[in-house]
């Protein structure tokens, strides 16, 4: 066992860790960017572009992750796009992650006192200046906490790319123990452990910061 | 359809073990014991940042290697009860705290026991500051039941993946999975909302 535990852990760390950590930093930086955008967005009050973006954070929110998963990779090439693996977890990952993104960065500005805005346009700001340079600056410090916890709800989440043949960290131990099963309790624990090292101390820096912020 | 009744049994089997999971470490972890204390919050951390698969696939495979045979439904709700308690460990936690010390004072006070106190007094008003949050862990596990097709066709996604394998048209039938799902999750928001207004009444 010893032998080919060592040589199972090797592959996991020199092969599925980095795309575990791929497929998770792609996606949380396509959630910020995408809930940035979707956030700011509904600031405007605009009728039609508010209920086009409800629609889809309670779409993306109210379905199931693996489902959205299967959907990318093995429903949209019937329907003319295809996409590899890591790309389809990516994609997965990230709509399911701006979603969630633009409820934290629509809580965050509304955080911010109305008066700022006022102040802003009193200056003679437009809206896009008032809102790069006086709302965000100061909604960004309480983004920070919610987001590193869907940092770490990401890095959680990469796992279901395992079920779309991903060659993450789970999936390279679920092929290593086909031929040798007496490595299941080894290999998953030595997982565990993993995850728990890169989700622990972004969850508790991101409690941390929250209480100081509170 | 009838992996769509699956799905909702193991979803309230599921919200009856988060909750015992939740109500009891919560406990701990706010208990004057330091043994308690740091079991709890060990347990709470450890499961909830890292990823319920991982651990579906523990309860169901890695147990089978030591001769524990858990049927694929039974560990897989073990797992999900497991990871969504620890966030609910977490969040009654908080609701626990929230709740004013002149309560505790008052009902010791009163020749309450601790029990009592936790039971009658701390706890129905920690579960009424903690209901929006704790919902939102009750959805997730409905929606996470979905994992439990990584390791058998059980639940509705499990005898989707199946269907797909022998008919081979994919993306409406994922469409028709995404819609059982978010009914299901718009009924269950809907419940949890009610139940906020109604317990609304007795609060601050």
């Amino acid at each position: 066992m010893n032998a080919n535990y060592l040589a199972a852990i090797r592959e996991v760390l020199v092969q599925g860790l980095p795309v575990t950590l791929e497929v998770s930093i792609a996606a949380i930086l396509i959630a910020i960017g995408g809930g940035v955008v979707l956030g700011v967005l509904r600031t405007l009050h605009n009728r039609a572009l508010d209920a086009l973006i409800i629609a889809y954070v309670e779409l993306l929110r109210g379905i199931p992750l693996l489902v959205l998963m299967f959907f990318v990779f093995f429903g949209l090439p019937q329907l003319g796009f295809h996409f590899a693996e890591v790309p389809s977890a990516i994609i997965a990952l990230g709509l399911w992650g701006a979603a969630n993104g633009a409820e934290i960065v629509r809580g965050a500005i509304l955080s911010i006192s109305a008066g700022q805005a006022q102040a802003g346009a009193a200056l003679g700001l437009s809206w896009f200046q008032v809102m790069v340079t006086v709302i965000l600056p100061q909604a960004v410090r309480r983004m920070i906490p919610p987001f590193m916890s869907l940092f770490v709800a990401t890095v959680e989440s990469s796992s279901l790319a395992a079920l779309i043949g991903v060659k993450d960290i789970v999936e390279i131990v679920r092929l290593r123990v086909e031929n040798d099963p007496a490595l299941w309790i080894p290999l998953l624990l030595s997982i565990l452990l993993i995850y728990f090292f890169i989700n622990y101390p972004v969850s508790i820096a991101s409690q941390k910061l929250e209480k100081r912020l509170a | 359809m009838w992996g769509g009744f699956w799905t909702l049994e193991i979803t309230l089997t599921g919200i009856v073990g988060v909750l015992i999971v939740g109500i009891v470490g919560a406990a701990m972890r706010t208990s004057k014991s330091a043994l308690a204390r740091v079991l709890a919050t060990a347990f709470a951390e450890f499961f909830r940042n890292t990823p319920p698969l991982v651990w579906i696939y523990f309860f169901f495979f890695a147990l089978l290697g030591i001769g524990i045979k858990l049927p694929a439904v039974v560990a897989g709700t073990l797992a999900l009860v497991f990871y969504q308690g620890a966030i609910a460990i977490e969040i009654l936690r908080a609701g626990i705290e929230a709740v004013a010390p002149g309560q505790v004072e008052a009902a010791s006070a009163l020749g309450l026991s601790p029990l009592q106190q936790f039971t009658s007094i701390v706890l129905p008003q920690a579960f009424r500051i903690s209901l929006p949050a704790l919902g939102n862990n009750l959805i997730s596990l409905l929606k996470n039941t979905s994992l439990i097709s990584a390791i058998g066709t059980i639940e509705i996604t499990g005898i989707a993946n199946d269907i797909i394998a022998i008919k081979l048209s994919s993306a409406e039938l994922y469409l028709t999975l995404g819609a059982f799902y978010l009914i299901c999750v718009f009924i269950m928001s809907s419940l949890i909302r009610y139940a906020e207004r109604r317990l609304a009444r007795y609060g601050s």
